[in-house]
């Protein structure tokens, strides 16, 4: 369920790292003003998620492997803010040493794992179904499975939407939601049900633990004005980003949606793409075609169609890259210079 | 069983690498990162036709690999694992796009090949140089250089910490693991309430070691934060580091040399 740098467009995954950075800010903020001495817990609990995630259990009837997400259930034994904080180093250490996700796709992973269960659920769906003081009970079990189910089915459909947004898998909207939406809401009954077992379990062993954690928002002026800053930082790194993005020489990449000829597709054609770009155009420093009048060559590719029979330009770029990869290879495969004596052992 | 052990000794050989010694080892981290990150936002921000443009940017992470001798079998042995999810996602965009393109007169192709190609090249660059980051750093530097490049106090401390404790709670996981795996004659997955168990009988173990660490860290006067040692010097190489790979990228970003190499190369051929 780990959203790929891949699949992900500079400016989309930018404005999640924004928003996914907003908000593990806060949550640092909130734990340390509360109670700073959880940083340990939350790192055990991040370690223990990664643990649980080695269990793989077969999801009933389909004979294929899940494993915990694991987002919601810290959150109920943890409070929301450490949750997301262990979810967090949970995320990036799995981009970071296991190639899950990545680094632009850090801020959407953190976004779909971690802050959906533990600042959006948690108190939208857990808290209200479960009570202010939650008991051991039919009461507490269905809240704990509802809202583990829901954590994975909303963070599949982040998945969803954030390919969709990006517009790097040609996929449509509409069947790959429902595709993923079935596939997940079948994983997420088994999400939820070992969600259950586990807190039951653990109230079984420690009926002392306290699953009334503080409240996700108990003031507005503890949030202050980072839901405003958030927003702006976001609006403006997805327009700086977009205009980075639209604004290179025309006509010289390889490009298909250059080679159908249509207009719209020089701006991208995903709706992200063009609220983007109609921001760009306020604070855009220069506007998209000083760029192009610097490179006049080009200019005369885009109006060309590169369907055209002669195909001259596509075998350039054929060629150039048959060349590219060449020399890449040639410098790759000069044999490294043997070690010296003085030099220190290398692994 | 020999899987079992596996994500446990990926992170353990991972340290490894970042123990050796190489010139990129030997960077300022903060230039490290800076410069994978600006690496990966000018990848991912191309088109998402686009294949030959991104061939260039191949160059930093073979530059890499090659001064810290570590071999592109390593990298490619860490990627394998996430590419099926790549591919999955990427698979059905030749069957979807089906605009005809003239790869060479008389020889068309469907236009989803290149976003498909290009979804591969994107993986397996930005991954590539997110593995060498790691693998030529380490977690305390890369915890350190995000401290001071702004990241808040307490995430980098959860980070350190939950990077602490996964040798000490996977190990335990690990042998809750083996245990089953003896006694399941032959049960590769446990079904989903075993694996409740499990899970809930490691969380109770983590619980306590968490609150006895918690205890130790609180007697030793625990704030919150964890002081380091280490004392990050920015000096002029780390900076020639980033700013000329930064300009190699951003020229490859705005300039693609692909098409007029490609150019310059056809006029040899009569």
């Amino acid at each position: 369920m780990h959203m790929s740098d891949a699949l992900l467009s500079a400016q989309v995954g930018a404005v999640f790292w924004v928003v996914a950075g907003g908000a593990v800010t806060l949550a640092a903020r909130r734990v340390r003003a509360t109670s700073a001495s959880a940083t340990p817990m939350a790192g055990v609990m991040g370690a223990f998620v990664f643990a649980a995630q080695m269990v793989n259990f077969t999801i009933p009837g389909t004979g294929s492997s899940g494993h915990l997400a694991g987002g919601m259930l810290l959150a109920i034994l943890l409070g929301p803010y450490p949750a997301l904080l262990a979810m967090t180093s949970v995320l990036t250490i799995q981009a970071l040493f296991f190639a899950d996700g990545g680094l632009l796709a850090l801020g959407a992973n953190i976004l779909n794992m971690g802050v959906i269960p533990c600042l959006v659920l948690h108190p939208m769906v857990f808290r209200p179904l479960a009570g202010a003081q939650p008991v051991a009970g039919r009461r507490l079990r269905i809240a704990v499975f509802v809202s583990a189910w829901l954590a994975l089915l909303v963070g599949a459909l982040g998945v969803v939407v954030e390919t969709w947004l990006s517009g790097i898998s040609g996929l449509p909207f509409t069947p790959f939601l429902l595709t993923m939406g079935t596939i997940h809401l079948a994983i997420g009954l088994v999400e939820g049900a070992i969600t259950v077992a586990v807190v039951a379990l653990l109230l079984k062993a420690r009926p002392d633990w306290p699953l009334s954690r503080e409240a996700l928002v108990p003031a507005p002026h503890h949030w202050g004005r980072v839901p405003v800053v958030v927003g702006v930082a976001a609006l403006l790194t997805g327009g700086v980003l977009s205009w980075f993005a639209s604004a290179s020489p025309d006509g010289l990449e390889w490009s298909v949606s250059r080679l159908t000829g249509t207009g719209e597709s020089l701006e991208g054609n995903s709706t992200l793409h063009q609220a983007t770009a109609r921001l760009q155009a306020f604070i855009a420093p220069m506007p998209d075609y000083a760029f192009r009048s610097a490179s006049d060559a080009p200019e005369e590719s885009v109006e060309k169609r590169w369907g055209a029979p002669d195909g001259a330009s596509s075998l350039a770029g054929i060629a150039g890259g048959v060349l590219t990869v060449l020399i890449l290879g040639l410098l790759a495969g000069i044999p490294q210079r043997r070690k010296t004596t003085n030099d220190p052992p290398s692994v | 069983m020999s899987g079992a052990i596996h994500p446990l000794a990926t992170l353990g050989r991972m340290d490894e690498l970042a123990q050796g010694c190489s010139p990129v080892h030997g960077l300022d981290p903060r230039a490290k990162l800076g410069t994978t990150l600006l690496f990966v936002l000018c990848v991912t921000s191309f088109d998402a036709h686009v294949v030959a443009a991104l061939l260039p940017f191949a160059c930093f992470p073979l530059f890499v690999s090659r001064i810290s001798r570590i071999p592109p079998a390593r990298i490619a042995q860490a990627l394998k694992p996430a590419l099926p999810f790549v591919l999955a996602m990427g698979c059905l965009n030749p069957l979807l796009d089906r605009t005809p393109v003239v790869l060479i007169p008389g020889i068309e192709i469907a236009g989803g090949w290149f976003s498909l190609t290009s979804i591969v090249l994107r993986f397996g660059l930005a991954l590539s140089a997110l593995f060498l980051l790691t693998a030529t750093t380490g977690m305390p530097a890369l915890g350190a250089a995000a401290r001071r490049l702004g990241v808040p106090a307490g995430v980098i401390a959860a980070l350190l910490l939950t990077w602490r404790a996964i040798f000490l709670i996977a190990e335990e996981g690990e042998r809750m693991r083996r245990a089953h795996d003896l006694r399941a004659f032959g049960v590769k997955r446990p079904p989903w309430p075993v694996a409740a168990r499990l899970v809930g009988h490691l969380l109770l173990r983590s619980l306590e070691r968490a609150q006895r660490l918690h205890l130790a860290m609180l007697a030793r006067g625990f704030d919150g934060t964890l002081p380091t040692m280490r004392a990050l010097r920015f000096q002029p190489r780390d900076g020639l580091f980033f700013v000329s790979w930064s300009a190699l990228f951003l020229l490859l970003r705005f300039e693609d040399p692909v098409p007029r190499l490609g150019g310059w190369m056809m006029g040899f051929i009569p």
